[in-house]
């Protein structure tokens, strides 16, 4: 059990599967693995509040890897108190999915940098 | 030695029996002419084949055996070769015959026949020779051929001795030998040999009289003296070999600044290929450095939200604190009434005490209850405290935004320098093309590897230096040892070893001195036979270098030092002047035979050559095309010409023969 119930698999879509591949092929000098886009686009998700609704999700990695010192969990649970696991998991994939898509348009725009332009 | 005649059977294209005579005994200017193709080589080759046992083709490959014999034998199955000379030397008659032969064809092993079954005879006056061998060593050395039986074109050969080479240490020491050098050499090896019989028969002589003390002293003197004498050979042989690379340093500076250029270009572009790689390493290190911080980014974009997250969890934790508490005094409360109503009934019937203070006991914990089923789920949670730890620990964490952008600012300014740089590769690597960087890094590898093997043969030669030093001493004092037990039977060889030690250090001294003579001796003579050979006046003289290579100076003082610099035709005055006044130095007589001498000269050098003829040797024979020997050509040859032949390959069949040539 954790914060998000019996769930220990992360979902995602397609799209975002996509651009966490391309990135991670075109940027090494960047992105260690994939995981690193998903976790900075959660991140930047959260601080900015913002979420997008794939139509569909499939799966992509497990918790451990993607949170692995639970930093999500923490927020997601303060974010949700009262909110079911399955509500938190559902918000931190919309979280997830808007910001992989931020970074990508960053990254076609050449101003990947601004994602720290906090 | 002068040649009378040679007789040539079933050799090359010439079959049977062919002979040329030399007339006026083989003296004076003598010519054999022939279109290309003829023959004329061949006598040469069979006059070497006849001296030495050899033929070699224009590329001083060996001729096989089978090769030599003439075809038109073979197929008659006559398997038979010979050349015959008969020359004149210090006034006697020699014939000098080397022959072969095979069994009838068709035996599998022809070649190894005629190599096996080669005869080589000399007779002196009528007398077989015993060692013929040696004595044909003795009239004209091997060593010495090429300066007397010469090909047009192997005067190129010469054009090496600018260089230094190890083809150059032989041409060198070949002409050392013409020059008679070795003949001191081997006279102070003589000398140095019967130094040392004397020695032991004078050790003998003590070893007799049984005094083992001196004896002793003796052996040792011996062993030091020999050993200073292993070392001075060596320091000599050292002192050659650095001489050696000394003087090919010198010809490789002169190479190295024909392209000091290039090579400064070469240097710069492998700095710039060396910084070029260390800033890609920097780089390397500075991309790897920012990737782990990427990695770890997420956190500190988190950062700014951490204290709204932990309040929000804290708010969560306090609540839950505080109904967990709730709950508990509650059950506490529903405990201490369930209490009160147990003591309100008899313990032994059960009856009810104080019906209304029982039912003011059961309301409370009705009341109770209905409070504790709105906390039924709260409980204590660890895992909120440890989820504000997490949070709180992200608070902590360094920030590696900045980092991340200081270190994308120095990437973006070492990719910067690195594009600089290969600009500057680009440019260079443009100024370089077509230019022969191999050749330029074998000049200053081949410099950086004599400079390294001048300074172990240094190191060597210091060696043995201090070794001679050490045994010096020792030896002083072995002599004054050894000088006190001199006495009347030894003193007679003592006697003998000083003045054999005088002589040995006199021949010592001389080398050196009659090595420059002789080299100024050739130096003079071919300056004066270039001064009567060539035909431009813009040449002042020659000058000789230590391999006897020869540099053409000009009036305006300009060193044509390097083949590169100089025509084919002065080249082959320069090759001539030498050949000329090496067999003036020589110790050894021979005639010169020539073969196409004139190819590569025009006629105004072709018709000075044979102005000069007469001076170069008592015989000359001219192996000549009629391209070279013009009609008319005779009359400048200051001398008769004594015989004048001509080679004419008749058919397969018959082969070359030699005619008297017509008048016409």
């Amino acid at each position: 059990m954790n914060v998000f119930g019996d769930v220990r698999t992360i979902p995602a879509s397609e799209g975002a599967k996509n651009i966490m591949k391309e990135l991670r092929e075109k940027l090494t000098d960047l992105f260690e693995e994939q995981r690193v886009v998903w976790q900075l686009g959660a991140s930047l998700g959260i601080i900015n509040d913002k979420t997008y609704e794939a139509e569909s999700l499939g799966t992509f990695q497990n918790i451990n890897s993607l949170d692995p010192d639970d930093v999500f969990q923490a927020i997601m649970l303060a974010l949700m108190p009262n909110a079911t696991g399955e509500e938190r998991l559902k918000k931190l994939v919309g979280y997830a999915e808007w910001g992989i898509r931020e970074i990508y348009k960053k990254y076609q725009n050449g101003k990947l940098d601004d994602i720290y332009n906090i | 030695m002068i040649i009378n005649s040679i007789e040539i059977i079933n050799f090359g294209p010439f079959y049977g029996k062919n002979t040329i005579t030399f007339n006026n005994n083989g003296k004076g200017i003598h010519i054999i002419r022939g279109k290309n193709g003829q023959g004329k080589t061949s006598i040469m080759k069979a006059i070497r084949w006849c001296l030495f046992g050899e033929a070699k083709d224009r590329n001083q490959e060996n001729i096989g055996i089978t090769d030599l014999l003439n075809k038109t034998a073979y197929n008659n199955d006559i398997l038979e070769m010979a050349v015959e000379l008969s020359i004149e030397h210090e006034n006697s008659q020699y014939k000098i015959i080397r022959k072969t032969h095979s069994k009838k064809k068709g035996s599998n092993f022809i070649e190894s026949q005629l190599e096996e079954n080669i005869k080589f005879t000399i007779i002196k006056d009528g007398v077989v020779e015993p060692n013929p061998q040696n004595l044909i060593e003795r009239i004209i050395p091997h060593k010495l051929a090429d300066y007397f039986f010469f090909d047009g074109e192997m005067l190129r050969n010469y054009e090496k001795l600018l260089e230094t080479t190890d083809a150059t240490k032989i041409i060198k020491d070949s002409i050392e030998v013409v020059l008679g050098l070795p003949l001191l050499i081997n006279t102070q090896s003589d000398i140095a040999q019967i130094y040392k019989a004397i020695d032991d028969e004078r050790r003998k002589i003590i070893k007799r009289r049984g005094d083992k003390y001196i004896q002793n002293a003796i052996d040792e003197f011996n062993r030091i003296r020999d050993e200073i004498n292993n070392c001075e050979n060596s320091i000599k042989e050292t002192d050659k070999k650095i001489e050696s690379r000394n003087s090919e340093l010198i010809q490789l500076k002169q190479q190295m600044n024909d392209v000091k250029d290039i090579k400064e270009q070469l240097d710069s572009l492998n700095k710039i290929e060396t910084q070029i790689h260390e800033l890609e390493n920097e780089e390397n290190k500075l991309k790897i450095d920012r990737k782990n911080r990427i990695t770890v980014s997420y956190k500190t974009l988190l950062k700014n939200k951490a204290n709204d997250l932990i309040k929000e969890l804290e708010k969560q934790n306090d609540t839950i604190n505080e109904k967990f508490y709730e709950k508990k005094d509650l059950l506490s409360k529903k405990r201490q009434y369930s209490e009160g109503i147990k003591n309100l009934k008899c313990s032994c019937c059960g009856a009810i005490l104080d019906q209304g203070k029982l039912n003011s006991l059961e309301n409370k914990i009705k009341d109770i209850e209905g409070k504790l089923s709105d906390l039924k789920d709260i409980e204590l949670k660890e895992d909120l405290s440890q989820y504000i730890r997490i949070i709180k620990n992200i608070q902590k964490e360094e920030s590696v935004i900045e980092t991340i952008k200081n270190l994308n600012e120095n990437i973006i300014d070492i990719e910067s320098e690195i594009a600089k740089l290969r600009i500057n590769i680009d440019t260079i690597t443009k100024n370089l093309k077509d230019k022969n960087l191999e050749k330029v890094n074998e000049i200053f590898n081949k410099s950086e590897i004599l400079n390294r093997e001048i300074g172990a043969l240094q190191t060597n030669e210091n060696h043995c230096k201090e070794i001679i030093k050490e045994d010096t001493e020792e030896k002083n004092k072995l002599i004054e040892i050894i000088n006190k037990s001199r006495s009347l039977d030894t003193e007679k060889l003592d006697r003998e070893l000083e003045v054999l030690e005088k002589l040995n250090n006199l021949f010592e001294k001389a080398i050196t001195p009659f090595r420059e003579m002789k080299r100024k001796d050739v130096a003079k003579s071919a300056n004066e036979i270039f001064a009567k050979l060539v035909v431009k006046n813009d040449f002042k003289d020659l000058e000789i270098n230590d391999n006897y290579g020869l540099k053409i100076i000009t009036k305006n003082n300009e060193i044509l030092d390097r083949a590169s610099l100089r025509s084919a035709g002065e080249e082959q005055i320069v090759a001539f002047s030498l050949i000329g006044a090496l067999n003036k130095s020589a110790q050894i007589r021979a005639p010169i035979f020539m073969d196409t001498p004139f190819m590569r000269l025009d006629l105004a050098h072709g018709r000075k050559i044979l102005e000069f003829l007469p001076n170069l040797s008592e015989q000359v024979v001219l192996l000549v095309t009629d391209r070279e020997f013009l009609p008319g050509d005779e009359n400048y040859i200051t001398e008769n010409i004594r015989t004048d032949l001509t080679v004419k390959f008749i058919n397969e069949k018959d082969g070359s023969k030699i005619y008297v040539t017509e008048v016409s």
